[in-house]
């Protein structure tokens, strides 16, 4: 129904209010990254039917990061209640949230990243992030629930960041056949629908020249042609099982190649 | 090849043979001709098995006009057996109305429906959809685009009116709106007073008649097109155009009743090549979710209305358009119908 927002998507977005609320003094270190970030830009009408995730993801940047409060201490007051993983927490509303460092900053290690005072369990590592922490902007947002007034202003990463984001997150899954993430896929149509050509083009040449994030970008500019340039690409395939009949497959498959094909025009790369 | 439209006696004949055929096994059947000057032309007994009789009284019609039905009906209802109608052919419509009055019916293609509650009986066959002997003089189809243009006038205004009338409110050649009458006037569809003026017609029928003919793909030109972006963004490129155009099936359908959300888009448009060019479409051989329609006649650019931000076309061209499209189409036409029963006033001029 136009204009009135899933249940499920008002409890996510109190959730991610949630978080900032308890990040309180830190919130200036992290930027919102993951499908919300995603719905931020996109907005949630279009593919309306299709699931989607609730998760809240954040980006940390180390230096951003202040020696104290300590992140586990700021999450525990809150209600926040930690998960297995080291930089997994569960709102006190049963939502997921996740706090991540990119890979090139996240120190020695597999797991959890090495945040100086916070430990290695306050964040997770993850490759891809990179970007969030150079194409990011401040944003204003507001509870989805007429009954909550909260409002939070906090950086969201941009559209060309989450796209190398989420080519990493879904090309680290098809590499370990693992099939449990196609929603991430149809995350990308979205992101891809919503920008436009030129601008996420110019996003992604700047994420190219950053020292911080040209690699990732480099590895996610190989990724997308592969998986969402052909008919049959693995994550053309992903999306269509994600969206599960609210938009025919040939759809689908048909508007990843054409946008695929328009973004590696505009950066002048031949698919 | 069929030869010359049959007369009485071989209509009577041949309408037996298909009887006997069709009766299951073990059923048997009598008929006797009734004298002639009698109201009726034959009596017919099958019996079941197990010796319990049903009695059908047969009229033979060398042609039948949907108006004569009723005068049929009552001239069998002097007697006691169950009424059947005999025809060389009996089209959609007249064996719809037929149905409709409890009347079992036969024609030489092969069209049969016979019911008896005891013995228990219920015989049904498909024959013909088109008559193999249609009148020179007279219109025999609404597929072409004046008939289409004829009836959503007919449709679109509110009865009484003179053909002259309508003619001239409604831009339809005068020749074209009255053959197009006639033929809806033998099929029953609409009522006449003794100087020609329709002075009723059953909005509904009529256009399910029409889209016994008229195809959405068939009868329009239709150029397959991809918006990668989606239809929200279609939506919004097409509510800012300021171009003749005008909005049809399910995307116009959400916009009158409560329909599943459109996953393709079907929009009539003076110039498809143009139109596509204007909003930024790829052509797709597979996976359209915009179609770009030139129209069988621009009379789909009349009497639209904007809902929702989007010129949508009139209710009687949506209703007709989703009749004869694929998938769930059909079944929001019937949403669309049911709309137009319960909004008389929002839709007729």
């Amino acid at each position: 129904m136009p204009g009135v927002p899933d249940p499920l998507y008002v409890r996510a977005r109190a959730a991610l209010l949630d978080a900032v609320d308890a990040l309180g003094p830190q919130c200036g270190a992290v930027v919102l990254v993951g499908a919300q970030a995603v719905y931020l830009h996109t907005g949630d009408a279009d593919l309306a039917v299709a699931e989607y995730t609730t998760d809240a993801d954040f980006a940390v940047s180390p230096a951003d990061l202040a020696d104290s409060p300590l992140l586990g201490d700021l999450f525990t007051a809150h209600g926040f209640v930690p998960r297995e993983h080291p930089g997994g927490w569960l709102s006190p509303d049963g939502i997921y949230v996740d706090i991540m460092v990119p890979e090139a900053l996240a120190g020695p290690g597999t797991r959890g990243a090495r945040l100086g005072p916070h430990g290695k369990r306050a964040a997770r590592r993850a490759k891809g992030l990179e970007g969030a922490l150079v194409d990011n902007g401040v944003r204003t947002i507001a509870a989805l629930d007429p009954l909550d007034a909260r409002t939070a202003t906090l950086r969201i990463a941009g559209p060309g960041a989450l796209l190398v984001a989420k080519l990493h997150k879904i090309a680290e899954r098809t590499q370990a056949h693992d099939r449990v993430r196609d929603k991430d896929a149809l995350d990308v149509l979205r992101l891809l629908r919503a920008t436009e050509t030129q601008d996420i083009a110019t996003r992604l040449a700047m994420l190219s020249r950053s020292d911080l994030s040209a690699g990732v970008t480099a590895e996610a500019l190989e990724f997308l042609p592969a998986l969402f340039g052909r008919q049959d690409g693995e994550g053309v395939e992903m999306a269509v099982y994600a969206a599960g009949g609210a938009e025919g497959p040939a759809t689908i498959a048909g508007s990843f190649v054409a946008l695929v094909d328009d973004v590696l025009k505009a950066l002048q790369r031949p698919k | 090849m069929v030869g010359p439209r049959p007369s009485d006696t071989q209509t009577l004949r041949s309408v037996e043979r298909l009887v006997l055929d069709a009766l299951p096994h073990g059923w048997s059947f009598r008929s006797e001709r009734e004298p002639r000057g009698r109201r009726a032309d034959a009596s017919w007994s099958v019996q079941a098995p197990d010796g319990s009789v049903a009695c059908f009284v047969v009229e033979v019609k060398r042609s039948l006009l949907g108006r004569e039905v009723a005068d049929v009906v009552a001239q069998l209802s002097a007697y006691k057996a169950l009424p059947v109608v005999a025809a060389p052919y009996l089209g959609p419509t007249l064996r719809g109305s037929l149905i409709a009055r409890g009347v079992g019916f036969v024609d030489t293609t092969g069209n049969l429906q016979l019911v008896s509650e005891r013995p228990g009986l219920f015989v049904e066959r498909q024959g013909a959809t088109k008559d193999p002997w249609p009148s020179d003089d007279a219109l025999s189809s609404l597929s072409g685009r004046a008939a289409g243009r004829a009836v959503r006038a007919l449709v679109d205004f509110r009865p009484p009116y003179g053909v002259r009338d309508l003619a001239r409110r409604a831009a339809v050649p005068l020749g074209s709106l009255s053959r197009t009458i006639g033929l809806l006037d033998r099929e029953g569809l609409v009522t006449r007073d003794s100087r020609g003026a329709v002075v009723d017609i059953d909005w509904e029928r009529t256009l399910r008649r029409w889209s016994q003919d008229y195809d959405f793909a068939r009868s329009n030109h239709v150029a397959y097109c991809l918006e990668p972006r989606g239809l929200g963004a279609f939506e919004k490129k097409l509510s800012s155009t300021k171009w003749l155009y005008g909005v049809t099936s399910a995307l116009a359908a959400q916009r009158f009743a409560p329909v599943a959300p459109a996953r393709q888009a079907a929009v009539y448009v003076e110039d498809a090549s143009l139109a596509a060019e204007r909003l930024g479409l790829r052509s797709a051989d597979a996976g359209a979710n915009v179609l770009l329609a030139e129209p069988f006649d621009p009379v789909v650019f009349d009497r639209t209305s904007t809902r929702d931000d989007l010129r949508v076309v009139a209710a009687s061209q949506l209703a007709v358009d989703l009749l004869t499209g694929p998938g769930r189409e059909p079944s929001q036409g019937e949403e669309v119908l049911a709309w137009m029963r319960e909004n008389g006033d929002a839709w007729r001029a």
